[in-house]
């Protein structure tokens, strides 16, 4: 079971290989998209400054150590939508990476997905969460555009995931979420930019509507409309990292699946994935550190409780543990 | 009035048998200035419908359970009505447990209408029942929805052009649909789009248009704030807990604190409301284009 790190600079490349990381995966800023679109609109889905390698000299560099190091390297082409009037460019861009022996493109949009499957590059397609592949009977399509690889979407629960990647595991990969940035909407049905700042971190005035039982008020039946809402405030703490804050020894908190990895193994997960590209040297070492340890002790070991056990100590919050929000994958 | 070639559906949400009233005015007026929102117009053509929507394209948890589901048929029979079922995303176990429902309408109508929000449901349903007439949703149809983009400080032109595409604008999307089988195509008016009416209607395309009113989908997702709000502590903002559908009477506006127009929260999506302009051009070109126009004034 690999481990798949975000990296969006040379700057992280040696920390991120000498901790671990089986594959790494980045998004690209380049001139030509920016001289069309300008920075209004993104090429993926994370700020272009702050999550993207801004360079081809630095992505041809990073290839270069990662495959020295026997590390693959994904693109992330991860908009939900890209215009009629980017796909010339954007195949230009694929065959580019393609001469420069990027081993797969993380791709969600269907009309891109069905050109790259009539070009043929010779590049890996893995879907991207955004793809939201959300049950077994979707996989045998994508394995007909050329699809190698399936990431799994945060919004399902362990049983879900079980049932997809059972069914299809000698015929296809399935990377899942490992750690870190939530998401309160499904990413691949969010119709939002992230160019305004996430929609979901909205500080929304909420008005409850007249309902729909004749002689009865929304206030009536909600008088408590505020602590109601407070949950609601509460589950998007933790989708956000937990405030993005960090536990006492610097390990990062967050949304993460680390107690499931005994599972995850068991099924046949290819890879599990750190989130968040944009995140500091700092979170993405320490991400990188907890995943390792995880992901080693579930393959030295078939008793799950103890990987549970080990999670949850390297955690140091049980509290937050408890709450059922810290886990992107619930059981039940 | 109503042209020759339009055609209104009316969607019984929640797994009513009618809407008494047609327009409950008291909530739309909440989201439409009432000078504003065509309303004689709107309530002349939903009051006479083609066409019924069942189902839901948001939530598995708001689909008729099968009793539900033959009150509706009964019901839409006796008016004389066709019926067109909604489906969300479905996981393997919601396939699996759907299943009768499916079956049932099946048994009602092999060569039903069924609108798809799903490449498995959209498999699944093509293998099992190969009779259905099967239309593509509108989450297959990606695009520009933000309702906090100001548009006009958007540069450089390629970029505010980008405004008018969507995915089923695309060649490759229209090749895949035709692939699979698909017949109609389900969308919402985008809000940033120009209005212009052979885009809308995919003229040339050989395929059947719906359009929502009065409301679009900005977003979705399965931690639903409504149900979240109700359920016991464990159960909340989990995917497999039970819901007794809050939604179904409990609504929300959501205000923005800056300048972006009112939200409805309707369970698990946001709904952002159609313009004066926009309901306008809408009317009109369902007229003059043969559109589809699908009633949902019951979500607010």
């Amino acid at each position: 079971m690999n481990i798949i790190t975000p990296i969006r600079s040379l700057e992280e490349l040696e920390m991120l290989i000498s901790n671990g990381a089986d594959e790494l995966y980045c998004g690209l800023k380049t001139k030509e998209w920016d001289e069309i679109f300008s920075e209004n609109l993104w090429m993926n889905r994370r700020s272009p400054d702050q999550a993207n390698i801004t360079s081809f000299k630095d992505l041809e560099t990073l290839i270069a150590v990662a495959h020295g190091n026997a590390v693959k390297v994904s693109i992330t082409l991860n908009a939900s939508f890209y215009p009629e009037s980017s796909m010339a460019y954007m195949l230009t861009l694929c065959g580019r990476l393609a001469d420069m022996g990027v081993d797969a493109l993380i791709v969600s949009d269907l009309n891109l997905l069905v050109e790259l499957s009539r070009l043929n590059l010779g590049l890996r397609i893995h879907l991207s969460s955004l793809g939201a592949c959300f049950n077994s009977f979707s996989v045998p399509f994508y394995k007909s555009l050329g699809v190698k690889r399936v990431i799994l979407p945060r919004q399902l629960t362990l049983p879900e995931i079980e049932a997809i990647v059972t069914k299809h595991r000698n015929d296809m990969e399935f990377e899942v979420f490992a750690v870190n940035d939530g998401c309160y909407f499904e990413e691949g049905f969010c119709q939002t930019s992230h160019t305004l700042g996430a929609f979901c971190l909205t500080d929304w005035s909420i008005t409850p509507l007249e309902t729909h039982s004749p002689g009865t008020g929304n206030e009536i039946v909600y008088p408590d409309l505020k602590e109601r809402l407070a949950h609601f405030k509460t589950y998007l703490w933790y989708q956000n990292n937990c405030g993005s804050s960090f536990q006492q020894d610097g390990l990062p908190n967050g949304p993460c699946s680390l107690c499931q990895f005994g599972d995850f193994k068991d099924w046949g997960v290819t890879a599990v994935k750190l989130v968040g590209r944009e995140a500091s040297f700092h979170r993405k070492m320490g991400s990188l550190q907890l995943v390792k340890a995880v992901r080693d002790k579930a393959l030295q070991t078939q008793n799950r409780n103890r990987i549970i056990d080990y999670a949850r100590q390297l955690r140091q919050t049980p509290e937050y543990c408890d709450s059922g929000y810290m886990c992107y994958f619930r059981k039940h | 009035m109503k042209g020759s070639n339009m055609e209104i559906a009316r969607h019984w949400e929640s797994g009513t048998t009618d809407n008494e009233s047609v327009l409950p005015w008291k909530s739309l007026k909440t989201f439409f200035p009432e000078s504003d929102f065509h309303h004689q117009d709107i309530e002349e053509i939903v009051s006479q419908p083609d066409r019924i929507y069942i189902g839901d394209e948001f939530c598995p948890k708001r689909l008729p359970d099968v009793k539900g589901l033959k009150d509706q048929l009964k019901a839409a029979d006796q008016k004389g009505l066709p019926v067109t079922l909604l489906t969300p995303v479905l996981t393997d176990g919601c396939i699996k447990a759907w299943g009768k429902l499916f079956e049932t309408f099946h048994q009602w109508d092999h060569a039903a209408e069924v609108v798809v929000n799903d490449l498995g449901v959209l498999l699944y349903l093509k293998q099992t029942f190969p009779g259905f007439s099967l239309s593509m949703g509108r989450l297959f149809n990606k695009g520009f929805k933000d309702p906090r983009l100001n548009t006009k400080s958007i540069t450089p032109a390629a970029t505010a052009a980008c405004f008018n595409d969507c995915s089923f604008q695309h060649a490759n999307m229209r090749g895949l649909a035709k692939s699979l089988g698909i017949q109609r195509f389900e969308q919402d008016l985008f809000p940033h789009a120009d209005l212009d009416p052979d885009a809308l209607a995919m003229k040339g395309s050989n395929f059947d248009v719906s359009v929502y009113f009065p409301f679009g989908y900005v977003t979705t997702g399965r931690a639903c704030i409504t149900a979240g709000m109700n359920g016991q502590a464990d159960a909340k903002f989990n995917f497999s807990a039970g819901c007794h559908a809050p939604c179904t009477t409990h609504r929300f506006k959501l205000s923005h604190p800056g300048n972006g127009p009112d939200l409805l929260q309707n369970g698990n999506t946001i709904f952002y409301p159609y313009t004066a302009s926009m309901l306008g051009h809408l009317l009109r070109t369902a007229k003059t284009h043969g559109l589809r126009l699908v009633w949902q004034g019951g979500l607010a």
